[in-house]
C-alpha cells in the first residue's frame, strides 16, 4: 500500500497548511482551527500568459512599439494624455474613456514615431488550443524593408532548413510569434512614464506582472482533501488536481528545456503549461474543447462568481447564528406586534443580559433552570473575558449564588423580547419586521393574521425565520424602526397594510348588519371577548327599549373603538362602503359607513373601513389621528372578538346548496345566453364584408373585436343576475360582498356561466387546421368553437370547455412562474442600483460617492408613507371634521368668510408656514384653496380656535412627514418600484379608445423603461395636429406621415415584355389616392421610385425589381408604420390627435400640421435624443406611472421620480443594467458583487484601483456599519496639528 | 388604409395643411427654412445675443417679404453680437450643399477670420461629413464653430412641453452653488455637451444649467446640471 503521506513540495504539502482535524501544520505548529495556512509558488520553467488578464495584454501590445517599447503616439500627444491621466480630476470612467481612446489611437500608427520600427496589427489568434497572440509586422506597405532584412537574417537557416523557405515565402505572409518570453521583453522596457499613459501605476503593478513567471499555490485548507473510505485514498479538490498537473507539466517542460530536444516538442509542452495555467484561473475558459459531458473545472473564477459564488454566496450573505425556522401558523389572541415562539427555540435561541442589580435575582433563577428548563440560561460568560461557563454540567445552584454584577448571563428568549420575523421572497421593507415574542408550546410560530399581508403570508405550510438580536442597541433600533406598530402601513404609497382580513371582515359584517340585535346577556357576553378582562367596559344605553332593552350589533362594534367612557378614542367620520348606493345615511344596503365620536351611526362594516389598501376607511383615521398604539389595539380587539364571534355565534360555512341556481336564475341565464348568441349570429354574415372596420383593423380582427366584447358581457350580465338573485344570506355573497373573498365573477362562474376563455387576450386560437379542436366544423366562429364556456362549475363542464379552461389556465401558471423569474432580477438590479441613496442633513439625496442626484427629495422632501390623501400630506376635509367633532367650540362666533380668508393669510405670513416655503409652496396652496372653497360652501362652521387649531394641526402633520435625515429612500424605492411587479398580470392593453394599438404594459414594458432599452416592442409617438378639430384636416395630416408604399396605392404591376424593350407597368389606384388624401401624382412616384430602388443594380432583373417596387415609400416617415387618428370628446367638440406606431419623434415634429410643441413618444431614448434628458427624465417616471395606474397599483410619485433621476443624473439615460451600473458607480467591490464578477476584479487589478468603501455593498462585505440610516452621523473631529 | 372614409366634405390638401402660423402662404421650402430661421432667432437670443425683436416675431409673411418666395441660403446669413460684449460676434450660415464638406467650411472660416468673429453656426441641409467634422474639431481651438441639422430646429425644443426651464449660471453663480452645498464639480448632477439643450444653449464643459421644472409634489423645483 502506497504512503498517505502529502510528498514534500508537492501541492499538498503539509507546511502549505492541513485540511485534516488531526494533523498540524507544519509552517506554525498548530492545528486546522487555528491555523488559516500558508501560500506557497510554482516557479513556471516558462512564462505563460494570465488568462483573465489577456485582453488587457493585447492592448497594451497593440498600444506599445514592439521595437523600443514606447507608447505609439508623438510626444506631443503622449504628453497630453499623461497630464490627463494623472490629474486627480479624472475619475475612474473617464479614464477607462481615455485609456479606450488611447488604444484606438495606437492601433492605427503603423511606423513608431519615436525610433522608426515598423508596428502591425496585434491580434489574438482564435481556433487554436492555446492562447497566441501574433503580431503582423511584416503586412503592409512600408514593411517590405523589414521583410527583406528578415530574410536576410534568415539566410543560413533557408539553406538547412526547406520549411523555412516555404513560412516565408508561403501564401501568407511571415508574423511574428509574441509569445509570453517576448511580451514580457516588450513590458519590461517599457517606461514608467509609458505605463501611466497605459492607465497602469508602475508603483502598484508594473506591465511585466500581467505574464506569470510564477503562480501562486493558495493554502490547503481553501482546497481541502476529502478522505474516502479507510485506506482508499483522498478525493481531492479542483484547483488540487488542476496544481498537480501544471507541476507535472511544468517538471517535465523544465527537463525538455535542459534536455534540448526538438523545439516542437518544446512548444507543445509550453503550449499545454499555458493551458493548464489558464484553466487553473478559468475554468470556463472559452475556446478550449472539454471532453462531451464532462463538468467543467472549478477555476479560482468560478468560486468567485455567481449567486454561489464567493461575492454573493459568502461576502454580501452570510450565515448566521441565533435564528429558527419553522412552519407558521395563525392565531387571533396574539396581539399584532407579537409572534408565538415555540418553547424548543426559545431554549436554543439565547439573549446575554449582563447582570446589574436589577436583573440579578431574575438572572439567578434562570441560571438555576439550567438549559433544559424553559426560562433558563445556557451559558455564562465571566466579566473579565476569561472563561465562558456551561449550564448543562456542574453545579448551577453554586454558580448562581456565585453571579457578579458584570457578567454575561446567555438566558434563554422570553416573553417580550424582540424578534426579527421574516418570510422570504422579502421584496419589501415589510417582509422584515420586529415582534415581541411570546414563548408558547407546541411547534409553530404563530402570529395574528392581520400581518399576513405584509409578509404575504398564508398558512398552507409557509414556513418563516425568526433572528434575536443580540445587544441592546440592536433591540432598540429593530423595535423603533422595524416594529409591527411602526410599520403599519406600506413606504410604497403609506396605504394601511396590517389591517383585518377575510373572517374578520367577514364578521364584522354580519355584526354590524341592520337586523343584529342582542339581550343585555348577549350583550354583556360579546362585549367581554375582546378585552381579555382587562378592560373597563361601560354599557351603551339600549337602542331598543320596550319590551325587552336591545343593543345593537353595531353598537357592539363601537364599544370596540371606545371600551369606556374615559378613553381617549374619539374619531368621526363618513365613507362609502363598496355597496353604496344613494341617499347616504338611509343607503338601502346600508353601505353608508358614518362615525359619530366613535359610535357607528350607520353603516355595515366591510373591508373599506377595517381592511386593507383604504385610506378612508377607519383604520387609518385610526391610525392617523390616534396614533399607532391605538389602530393597533383596535385591531387586536377586532382579531379576538370576531373569531369568537365567528366561533359561537354566527359561523359561516359553503356548501353545494349555496351554488345551486334556482329555477329562475336558470331561465335568466339562459335567456341572457340566447339572446347573445342570436346577436353573435347576426354578426356573422356581416364578415362577408359589410361590416364596419374599427380603425388599423382588417376584417376578422374587427369581427373578433366586436364578438370578444359581446361574449365578455355575456358573463357579467349572466353573473349581475346571479347575484341579484342570491338571498342575503348566501355565504358566498357575503363574503364577496364584505370584501373578504372572492369577488362576483367568482360567485357567476361558479353559479351561472364560466364565460369565455382567453390565450394571448384573444380568443382560443386553431390548434388543428382551420379549427380549434375536431369536435368543431372546420372555420367555425360560433362562440362554443372558441373558447366560451357556457356551462357553470355548478353544473359542470363538457369535455371541450373543460379543455379550453384548461388552457386559459395554464396560460396564468407559466405567466406567473416567468414574472416571478424575471420580477425578482429586476428587483436585484433596482437594489443594485439604488442602495446606497440616502437623505443627507441639507435634504439633498445623494449616493455614497456623495454625488448629488436630487436636491430635495421628491421635490418637496416628504415621506411616502405618510402621505394622508393622494400623495399630499394632509387630508383637511377629514381633518376638519375631526377638529368640529372633537372641540366644538360652541359658545365661539362662526368665522364669516371674509374674515376667513383674511386669518388664515394673516396665520400663513407668520414665521412657522414661510419656512415651509420653497418646497412647501403646494402644501400652503392647498390651505388657501381649502379654506376658498369652505368660504365658497359656507356649509361648514368653523370659528377662531377651530382654524387655529386646523392650522397647527396641519402643519405639524406636515413638519412630521419630512423625511429623516439618513433615511435609504433609493432602497425604499426600489422596493416600491419592484415588489408590485408579480401583481401585474396580462401583457398587453389597448390604447386608450383606440383598440387595435396595443401598448405593451406590465413586467415587460417595465423592463424595457428600466434597461433604457434601444428597441422597445410597441413605440408610440402622440401627436396634437395644429388644427385639431376637423377630421379631414387630420387625415391629411395623417397621409403625409404615415409610410405609404407603392404596393398601396397602385391597382397593379406587371412585367411588360414587348419587343425591342421590356418594362414594368404600374398603374396608379387614383380612388385611393384621393381617399387616403395622399400628395402624390406621377411625378411625385418617379421621384420616389428612383430613390427608393437606388440599392437595387442598374442591371438587376425585372423580377428582383419587380419585387422590390411594392415596398417603394411614395410618401411618408420610412420609421412610422402605422398612425391612427384618435378622437375625443371632451367637453362636447370632437377633438382629433394622431397616434403613431414606430421611431422618428423628430422627423414627426417636423412635418408639417403637427404642433411639434406638444408631440411626444413612449420611447425614453428618442426623447433623450431629441428633447434632452430633461425631458426624458420626465417621460421615464411619467411611463412608469401609466404602467402603475393601468394595474391599479398605487404608488407615490416620489418613488418615481427618485428611480428617473437615479437614471438621469449622469447626463445620459442609464438603464438599470450591468453596463449602466458600472457607469453610475465606481466601486470595484459593489460591480464585483453585481455582475461579471471576475471581470470588475482583473481590471482592478490591470490599473491598481482602490475602493474607498464607502457604499454598501462594499461595507457588508468588508463587515463595516452602512453609512444610510442610523449609521449616516460621524463624528467629524477636526485635527489642529 | 383601413380608415372608414366618410363623406364630411371634401378639402383640399393646401387648405388643410395651412396651419396658419406655419405656412402663411409659403412653399414648403421656404415654410421650412422660415421655421428654422424662427427657431435661431430665439435661440440667439435665448443665448444672450443681441436679436433685433423683428427678427424673434418674424411672421411668415414678413418672411417672403425679407427673402422673397424662394428664398436663397446665402441671403440668410445672420451676425450677431452678445449684449453684454460687443466684442464677441457670432455667425449663423445656411450652406447650399446638401452634405456640408470640408470646403464650404474652410469658405466660412476665411470670412471669419475676415471679420475676426470666433463664433458660428452653421446650419446643415442634411448632415456634415465626417472630415467636415473633424475639421471642425480641430479648429475649435480658433474659431467655435457649432453645427445643426435643419431638422432639429425645426420646433423649437426649449419651448416643448417636456422641456423646462434650462439658464446657464454665470461663474459666480455656479460658485455659490457649489459654495451652498459643498460640492465638487465631479458631485454635481450632469448634462452631456451634446444634449439637444445644452447644444441649444452652446454650453461649454464646466459651465452648469439651473433647470426649473413644474413639479407635482412642490409646484416648482429647482436642479441644477453641470455640463460634462
Amino acid at each position: 500500500m502506497p504512503s498517505r503521506k502529502p510528498a514534500h513540495g508537492g501541492c499538498l504539502d503539509p507546511r502549505l497548511g492541513v485540511s485534516d482535524k488531526v494533523s498540524a501544520c507544519a509552517t506554525c505548529k498548530r492545528k486546522l482551527v487555528d491555523c488559516a495556512g500558508h501560500f506557497g509558488y510554482i516557479r513556471l520553467a516558462l512564462p505563460v500568459f494570465h488568462i483573465g488578464f489577456l485582453r488587457h495584454t493585447l492592448h497594451l501590445l497593440q498600444c506599445v512599439c514592439k521595437t523600443c517599447s514606447r507608447v505609439l503616439m508623438p510626444e506631443s500627444d503622449r504628453q497630453k494624455h499623461l497630464s490627463r491621466m494623472r490629474s486627480p480630476k479624472t475619475d475612474a470612467l473617464s479614464k477607462a474613456a481615455l485609456f479606450k481612446k488611447v488604444v484606438e489611437k495606437c492601433k492605427k500608427v503603423r511606423v513608431c514615431p519615436h525610433c522608426g520600427g515598423h508596428n502591425g496589427t496585434v491580434k489574438k489568434i482564435t481556433g487554436v488550443p492555446t492562447l497566441k497572440i501574433v503580431h503582423e509586422r511584416y503586412k503592409g506597405r512600408n514593411a517590405e524593408d523589414e521583410l527583406d532584412e528578415l530574410i536576410a537574417n534568415l539566410e543560413v537557416s533557408l539553406k538547412m532548413n526547406k520549411d523555412v523557405g516555404t513560412a516565408i515565402s508561403g501564401s501568407s505572409l511571415p508574423y511574428e510569434d509574441l509569445l509570453p518570453t517576448r511580451a514580457l521583453e516588450i513590458f519590461t522596457h517599457i517606461s514608467d512614464d509609458d505605463c501611466e499613459v497605459l492607465w497602469i501605476d508602475p508603483l502598484i503593478g508594473r506591465p511585466e506582472t500581467l505574464i506569470l513567471q510564477s503562480i501562486l499555490v493558495p493554502p490547503v485548507p481553501i482546497r481541502p482533501s476529502v478522505a474516502m473510505d479507510v485506506g482508499g485514498g483522498s478525493n481531492e479538490d479542483d484547483l488540487t488536481v488542476k496544481l498537480q498537473e501544471i507541476i507535472d507539466v511544468n517538471v517535465a517542460l523544465e527537463l525538455a528545456l535542459m534536455k534540448g530536444p526538438q523545439t516542437r516538442t518544446i512548444m507543445e509542452e509550453w503550449d499545454f503549461l499555458q493551458v493548464q495555467v489558464a484553466q487553473y484561473i478559468n475554468g470556463e475558459m472559452p475556446g478550449l474543447q472539454r471532453p462531451i459531458g464532462s463538468k467543467p473545472m472549478r477555476g479560482l473564477c468560478q468560486r468567485l462568481k455567481g449567486k454561489q459564488g464567493r461575492f454573493r454566496g459568502n461576502l454580501s450573505g452570510k450565515r448566521v447564528d441565533f435564528s429558527a425556522r419553522t412552519v407558521i401558523s395563525p392565531d387571533p389572541n396574539l396581539r399584532v406586534d407579537q409572534v408565538g415562539v415555540p418553547e424548543r427555540v426559545a431554549k436554543t435561541m439565547t439573549y446575554p443580559e449582563r447582570v446589574s442589580r436589577y436583573n440579578i435575582e431574575k438572572l439567578r433563577q434562570r441560571v438555576r433552570n439550567g438549559p433544559d428548563v424553559h426560562p433558563g440560561a445556557n451559558l455564562i460568560r465571566m466579566k473579565d473575558g476569561s472563561f465562558v461557563k456551561s449550564l448543562s454540567f456542574g453545579d448551577r445552584e453554586l454558580v448562581a449564588k456565585n453571579l457578579r454584577y458584570g457578567d454575561v448571563v446567555e438566558r434563554h428568549m422570553e416573553d417580550d423580547d424582540v424578534v426579527l420575523f421574516n418570510r422570504q421572497p422579502s421584496l419589501h421593507k415589510v417582509s422584515i419586521m420586529a415582534h415581541r415574542a411570546k414563548v408558547m408550546e407546541w411547534k409553530t410560530f404563530r402570529f395574528n393574521t392581520c400581518v399576513c399581508a405584509p409578509y404575504n403570508a398564508d398558512f398552507d405550510g409557509d414556513e418563516m425565520n425568526m433572528h434575536l438580536p443580540q445587544t441592546e442597541e440592536a433591540r432598540t433600533e429593530a423595535s423603533l424602526l422595524m416594529g409591527v406598530k411602526h410599520n403599519l402601513t406600506t413606504p410604497r404609497n403609506g396605504e394601511p397594510l396590517v389591517a383585518a382580513s377575510q373572517d374578520f371582515l367577514s364578521a364584522s359584517y354580519m355584526l354590524t348588519q341592520r337586523d343584529r340585535f342582542f339581550t343585555r346577556e348577549q350583550f354583556c357576553q360579546l362585549v367581554s371577548y375582546y378585552s381579555d378582562a382587562s378592560e373597563d367596559i361601560d354599557i351603551p344605553f339600549p337602542t331598543i327599549l320596550r319590551p325587552v332593552e336591545l343593543w345593537t350589533g353595531k353598537q357592539v362594534f363601537g364599544m370596540m373603538l371606545r371600551p369606556n367612557r374615559k378613553s381617549s378614542v374619539l374619531v368621526s367620520f363618513e365613507n362609502k362602503e363598496k355597496n353604496y348606493t344613494t341617499n347616504k345615511y338611509f343607503c338601502k344596503n346600508d353601505g353608508w359607513v358614518a362615525f359619530r365620536n366613535s359610535e357607528l351611526v350607520s353603516g355595515n362594516i366591510a373591508k373599506k373601513s377595517i381592511g386593507d389598501g383604504s385610506k378612508s376607511g377607519l383604520l387609518y383615521i385610526l391610525l392617523r389621528d390616534c396614533g399607532v398604539h391605538e389602530a393597533a389595539s383596535c385591531m387586536d380587539r377586532w382579531a379576538k372578538f370576531c373569531s369568537r364571534f365567528m366561533g359561537g355565534h354566527r359561523g359561516l360555512s359553503i356548501g353545494i346548496s349555496d351554488v345551486t341556481p334556482s329555477a329562475r336564475l336558470r331561465d335568466i341565464k339562459h335567456g341572457i345566453l340566447s339572446e347573445g348568441y342570436k346577436k353573435e349570429r347576426l354578426i356573422t354574415p356581416m364578415k362577408q364584408g359589410r361590416l364596419e372596420l374599427r380603425p388599423g383593423c382588417d376584417l376578422l380582427q374587427s369581427l373578433e373585436e366586436i364578438l370578444n366584447g359581446i361574449l365578455g358581457r355575456l358573463r357579467e350580465s349572466a353573473g349581475q343576475e346571479a347575484m341579484k338573485a342570491l338571498p342575503w344570506t348566501n355565504t358566498p355573497r357575503i363574503m364577496a360582498e364584505c370584501g373578504s373573498k372572492g369577488s362576483p365573477l367568482n360567485i357567476s362562474q361558479m353559479i351561472s356561466c364560466v364565460g369565455q376563455q382567453a390565450v394571448g387576450g384573444m380568443r382560443i386560437q386553431d390548434g388543428f387546421v382551420n379549427r380549434c379542436l375536431p369536435h368543431f366544423e372546420y372555420h367555425s366562429l360560433i362562440p362554443s368553437a372558441k373558447g366560451f364556456v357556457a356551462n357553470s362549475f355548478y353544473t359542470g363542464l363538457t369535455a371541450t370547455e373543460f379543455f379550453f379552461h384548461a388552457m386559459g389556465g395554464r396560460e396564468g401558471l407559466v405567466d406567473t412562474a416567468v414574472k416571478t423569474a424575471e420580477t425578482g432580477y429586476m428587483a436585484r438590479r433596482l437594489m443594485k442600483a439604488l442602495e446606497d441613496l440616502s437623505l443627507q442633513y441639507d435634504s439633498s439625496v445623494r449616493n455614497s460617492e456623495n454625488t448629488v442626484v436630487q436636491f430635495t427629495y421628491g421635490d418637496d422632501g416628504l415621506n411616502p408613507n405618510m402621505m394622508e390623501n393622494n400623495d399630499r400630506p394632509v387630508d383637511f376635509e377629514r381633518l376638519r371634521l375631526h377638529i368640529s367633532q372633537t372641540t366644538p367650540c360652541p359658545t365661539e362666533d362662526c368665522l364669516s368668510a371674509a374674515a376667513l380668508s383674511t386669518t388664515v393669510e394673516k396665520k400663513l405670513a407668520e414665521p412657522r408656514f414661510q419656512a415651509l416655503l420653497p418646497t412647501g409652496r403646494v402644501f400652503m396652496q392647498e390651505i388657501r384653496d381649502f379654506f376658498n372653497s369652505l368660504a365658497e360652501n359656507q356649509n361648514s362652521r368653523m370659528t377662531e380656535t377651530q382654524l387655529e387649531l386646523l392650522l397647527t394641526e396641519a402643519l405639524d402633520k406636515c413638519m412630521l412627514a419630512y423625511v429623516e435625515p439618513g433615511e435609504a429612500v433609493g432602497a425604499i424605492g426600489a422596493q416600491s418600484i419592484s415588489e408590485p411587479g408579480t401583481q401585474m398580470t396580462l401583457k398587453t392593453f389597448h390604447f386608450s379608445g383606440i383598440s387595435s394599438m396595443n401598448v405593451t404594459l406590465g413586467v415587460p414594458r417595465l423592463k424595457e423603461i428600466i434597461n433604457a432599452a434601444k428597441l422597445i416592442s410597441t413605440p408610440i409617438i402622440t401627436a396634437k395636429l395644429e388644427c385639431d378639430n376637423n377630421k379631414v384636416a387630420a387625415r391629411i395630416v395623417k397621409a403625409v406621415i404615415e409610410k405609404t408604399t407603392l404596393g398601396e396605392v397602385s391597382k397593379y404591376m406587371k412585367e411588360v415584355y414587348a419587343p425591342g424593350s421590356c418594362y414594368i407597368s404600374v398603374e396608379l389606384d387614383m380612388d385611393a389616392i384621393e381617399q387616403l388624401k395622399l400628395n402624390v401624382d406621377v411625378h411625385s412616384v418617379r421621384r420616389s421610385i428612383l430613390y427608393g430602388t437606388k440599392g437595387i443594380a442598374k442591371n438587376a432583373g425585372m423580377q428582383m425589381l419587380k419585387a422590390a417596387l411594392p415596398n417603394v415609400i411614395v410618401q411618408g416617415i420610412p420609421t412610422v408604420a402605422r398612425a391612427v387618428i384618435n378622437e375625443s370628446n371632451q367637453s362636447g367638440t370632437p377633438t382629433y390627435n394622431l397616434l403613431m406606431e414606430g421611431y422618428g419623434l423628430q422627423d414627426v415634429m417636423g412635418s408639417p400640421g403637427i404642433d411639434g410643441l406638444h408631440t411626444t413618444t413612449n420611447h425614453v431614448l428618442e426623447v433623450e435624443d431629441v428633447l434632452g434628458v430633461e425631458a426624458a427624465r420626465t417621460q421615464i417616471s411619467a411611463e412608469i406611472d401609466n404602467i402603475m395606474s393601468a394595474y391599479g397599483i398605487g404608488i407615490d410619485q416620489r418613488h418615481l421620480l427618485l428611480l428617473s433621476d437615479v437614471m438621469t443624473f449622469k447626463g445620459e439615460v442609464l438603464g438599470i443594467t450591468r453596463f449602466g451600473v458600472s457607469k453610475m458607480r465606481e466601486s470595484v467591490l459593489m460591480l464585483a458583487s453585481f455582475e461579471k464578477t471576475t471581470d470588475h476584479l482583473f481590471d482592478a487589478a490591470v490599473h491598481g484601483r482602490t475602493d474607498t468603501i464607502v457604499g454598501v455593498s462594499e461595507c457588508i462585505i468588508m463587515g463595516m456599519e452602512v453609512p444610510v440610516g442610523t449609521g449616516l452621523p460621524a463624528l467629524y473631529w477636526k485635527c489642529t496639528n | 388604409m383601413t380608415d372608414v372614409i366618410d363623406g364630411t366634405g371634401d378639402v383640399s390638401p393646401a387648405l388643410a395643411l395651412a396651419a396658419p402660423t406655419i405656412q402663411g402662404g409659403l412653399t414648403p421650402e421656404a415654410a421650412r427654412l422660415f421655421r428654422v430661421y424662427r427657431t435661431i432667432a430665439n435661440m440667439l437670443d435665448k443665448r444672450g445675443y443681441m436679436v433685433p425683436k423683428t427678427l424673434r416675431e418674424i411672421t411668415p409673411s414678413a418672411f417672403k417679404e425679407r427673402f422673397g418666395e424662394y428664398p436663397s441660403r446665402e441671403n440668410l446669413t445672420i451676425l450677431v453680437e452678445k449684449a453684454d460684449d460687443d466684442t464677441n460676434q457670432l455667425f449663423i450660415f445656411f450652406p447650399e450643399d446638401e452634405k456640408v464638406g470640408v470646403k464650404p467650411i474652410k469658405v466660412y472660416t476665411d470670412r471669419m477670420r475676415a471679420e475676426s468673429v470666433s463664433n458660428a453656426i452653421i446650419i446643415l441641409r442634411v448632415d456634415i461629413t465626417p472630415f467636415a467634422k473633424q475639421a471642425v474639431q480641430e479648429m475649435s481651438d480658433s474659431f467655435r464653430i457649432e453645427h445643426f441639422k435643419e431638422s432639429e430646429l425645426l420646433v423649437d425644443i426649449t419651448k416643448h412641453q417636456l422641456v423646462p426651464v434650462h439658464q446657464v449660471l454665470t461663474p459666480n453663480e455656479k460658485n455659490e452653488l457649489l459654495k451652498r452645498y459643498r460640492l465638487k464639480d465631479s458631485q454635481l448632477p450632469r448634462i452631456q455637451s451634446n444634449d439637444p439643450v445644452a447644444r441649444y444653449y452652446g454650453m461649454r464643459r464646466g459651465q452648469v444649467v439651473k433647470i426649473i421644472r413644474p413639479s407635482e409634489t412642490a409646484g416648482r423645483y429647482v436642479t441644477y446640471r453641470i455640463c460634462m
